[in-house]
């Protein structure tokens, strides 16, 4: 896959990625806060991403690095499952799919804007240690096409977010680190 | 009107790609006060988070306050459902709050499961199964699991016809090697009334069999609700409004006192076993 | 929004939300002050570095502002191309565009968190497309040449 040939080659100093769970890697209430302003953090720049690959005005090269960038903030397989209040069943999309999907539409302008409001779950272990939680933000979505055409919609959108302490060596050190990755996307039409 | 002003202010203020915040107060408020997970609604019932989502821990000067979830309570019920019995809910809402002896929810803890109302492609036709899952211990963690289905193209399958006509190996046949089996087989639409009246089906076993032989594929879940029995005597039921207003999101469906030999049948119902 | 409130709020809603937006990136998740006298052993500071390799002799300061001033140039820009220069630039400070930079998140007792490790000229990148620059320079290594091998920046 592309996307593991681009993460191998930035990461090049890496030279080995170890990982691993004790019982012990619980996490505190003042380390969940942290965790969770680095996952909210995360989902912000997923809606800059996604308002540069939906913008007209960015070169094509341009939107595939950002997609690539965009890409990174997920872990494999995410899908993104989206419905409206217009029909009842729900499409679901690969990531990059997805960012194809919105390239095609092609609006002239994009602006994503989020309302300042979220809610962000406890972190619950799964059988493998690694940790879920689900970010849910609000979102305006306003596409603007040169000729007129308007598309607008309000969405919430409930995130999934894996946590995980990884290791890793760099220059000959080994570096603890928190993985914070977005998983499955649903993203659902309200009522404003 | 003003909204369209700050609509077009807002994108001159922008830049041709943006992604920023928007302060639109109806709407925020309204998303606010929507129990927006049901992770939310186990702590708003709880009282283990503020207004805002504020996570309170043990320890905390207003965790599990009852003024807080007095407030709390009473909003997670759906106020638009004319059949919630108002006294019942007001009884229930004491009941749980009740200072001497107040109870909580508990999402690691057995008695709450999820009722999935799916979409599933069986023999060329699109046909609604319903799956029930709870939540389940292993290893590090938790996960949920399928404990039950509800199939109804297989309950045809098995209706037990309780007329005075009933089929039957005689009891005498064993003289005969049970060589009257052939005729009890032989006629597909009356073989269930040759088996024990404590057999039972199994739609989950059925459903696994039929997926795996690839006649039954998975389309799309179409909703998703809660059912609880943690609180003793009482059920209620959990499920999702999308709609204007403030009283969205996850919410109280269903309420129902009931009497410990009664909780059976109730399940029994739920399950679509009655 | 009731259509019959004054146009006075609605241009101080707008004003809000643009001090908003342009702060919400400087949300602090750790104090600086936290800072613990002794480092962890896993931590990359210059004191694990064999003596020889840090060149005591940079100014370290003025490049750290150096840095800053380019990082939030690179965030403010409006300009791809502008950005893009100047990502160039800060790039020739570098012994190399893989050259680590380490975030910190959080910090409790004398422990620092990190986010995924990630290199320079993806971190450039980032501060152009996401326009904003949420972190401070904590920490910078040099080599021999007096070129910057590593970064460390925390959450303002």
């Amino acid at each position: 896959m592309k996307k593991s040939i681009l993460y191998i080659v930035s990461l090049i100093f890496v030279l080995s990625i170890q990982q691993g769970f004790s019982q012990d890697d619980n996490i505190s209430p003042e380390r969940k806060k942290a965790i969770d302003s680095l996952a909210l953090e995360k989902v912000r720049d997923l809606s800059t991403y996604i308002s540069i690959i939906g913008n007209k005005e960015t070169p094509f090269s341009e939107a595939n690095r950002v997609m690539d960038r965009a890409e990174e903030l997920f872990v494999e397989d995410a899908e993104i499952g989206v419905s409206s209040l217009s029909r009842e069943e729900i499409n679901n999309y690969k990531v990059r799919e997805y960012f194809n999907r919105l390239i095609q539409l092609s609006y002239d302008r994009v602006t994503i804007r989020w309302y300042n409001i979220h809610y962000i779950s406890d972190l619950e272990r799964q059988p493998d240690g690694r940790y879920v939680g689900v970010v849910t933000v609000y979102q305006r979505f306003e596409g603007v096409s040169d000729d007129g055409l308007n598309y607008r919609d309000t969405t919430k959108k409930d995130i999934t977010i894996y946590v995980e302490k990884k290791k890793t060596q760099i220059r000959g050190r080994i570096v603890e680190f928190w993985d914070v990755l977005l998983g499955d996307i649903r993203v659902t039409e309200t009522t404003t | 009107m003003i909204r369209n002003l700050i609509f077009i202010l807002a994108i001159t203020f922008s830049f041709t790609a943006t992604a920023q915040m928007i302060g639109d107060l109806d709407d925020v408020e309204k998303f606010r006060a929507e129990t927006k997970q049901v992770n939310q609604f186990f702590r708003r019932f709880n009282g283990e988070e503020n207004e805002d989502g504020k996570r309170f821990y043990p320890g905390d000067r207003d965790y599990r306050n009852s003024s807080l979830r007095k407030s709390f309570v009473r909003m997670l019920f759906d106020h638009e459902n004319q059949g919630l019995d108002r006294q019942l809910a007001r009884e229930f809402m004491s009941e749980v709050i009740d200072r001497s002896n107040p109870a909580y929810l508990d999402f690691h803890q057995d008695n709450w499961f999820a009722q999935v109302n799916a979409t599933f492609l069986y023999e060329g036709q699109e046909k609604q199964a319903i799956l029930f899952l709870k939540v389940e211990q292993e290893k590090l963690g938790y996960k949920w699991v399928i404990s039950r289905i509800f199939f109804e193209p297989f309950l045809n399958y098995f209706i037990k016809d309780t007329t005075y006509n009933k089929k039957f190996l005689h009891p005498m046949s064993h003289e005969l090697d049970f060589m009257n089996l052939k005729k009890a087989f032989s006629d597909q639409d009356s073989v269930e009334q040759y088996v024990d009246k404590g057999f039972r089906p199994d739609y989950l076993t059925l459903f696994l069999y039929e997926i795996r032989k690839k006649r039954l594929s998975f389309l799309s879940v179409k909703n998703v609700k809660f059912h609880f029995f943690q609180i003793d005597n009482w059920y209620f039921e959990v499920s999702d409004f999308n709609r204007p207003g403030m009283n969205t999101g996850w919410l109280i469906s269903n309420l129902v006192k009931y009497k410990p030999e009664d909780k059976k049948m109730l399940k029994d119902f739920i399950f679509y076993e009655y | 929004m009731k259509s019959n409130q004054p146009l006075v709020y609605l241009i101080i809603l707008l004003t809000a939300s643009v001090m908003i937006f342009g702060c919400k990136s400087s949300k602090k998740v750790a104090s600086a002050t936290t800072e613990p006298a002794a480092e962890v052993k896993e931590a990359p500071t210059a004191t694990e570095k064999p003596a020889e390799t840090v060149k005591t002799t940079v100014p370290e300061r003025t490049v750290e502002q150096k840095l800053e001033g380019y990082f939030d140039e690179i965030a403010g820009a409006r300009d791809i191309n502008l950005a893009n220069r100047n990502i160039s630039e800060v790039l020739s400070y570098f012994a190399t565009k893989d050259a680590p930079v380490f975030i910190v998140f959080y910090r409790e007792g004398g422990q620092k968190d990190y986010d995924k490790p990630t290199d320079i000229a993806k971190h450039l990148n980032y501060l152009k497309d996401q326009k904003k620059n949420p972190y401070k320079i904590d920490k910078v290594i040099y080599n021999d040449q007096g070129k910057i091998e590593e970064l460390e920046l925390t959450t303002r």
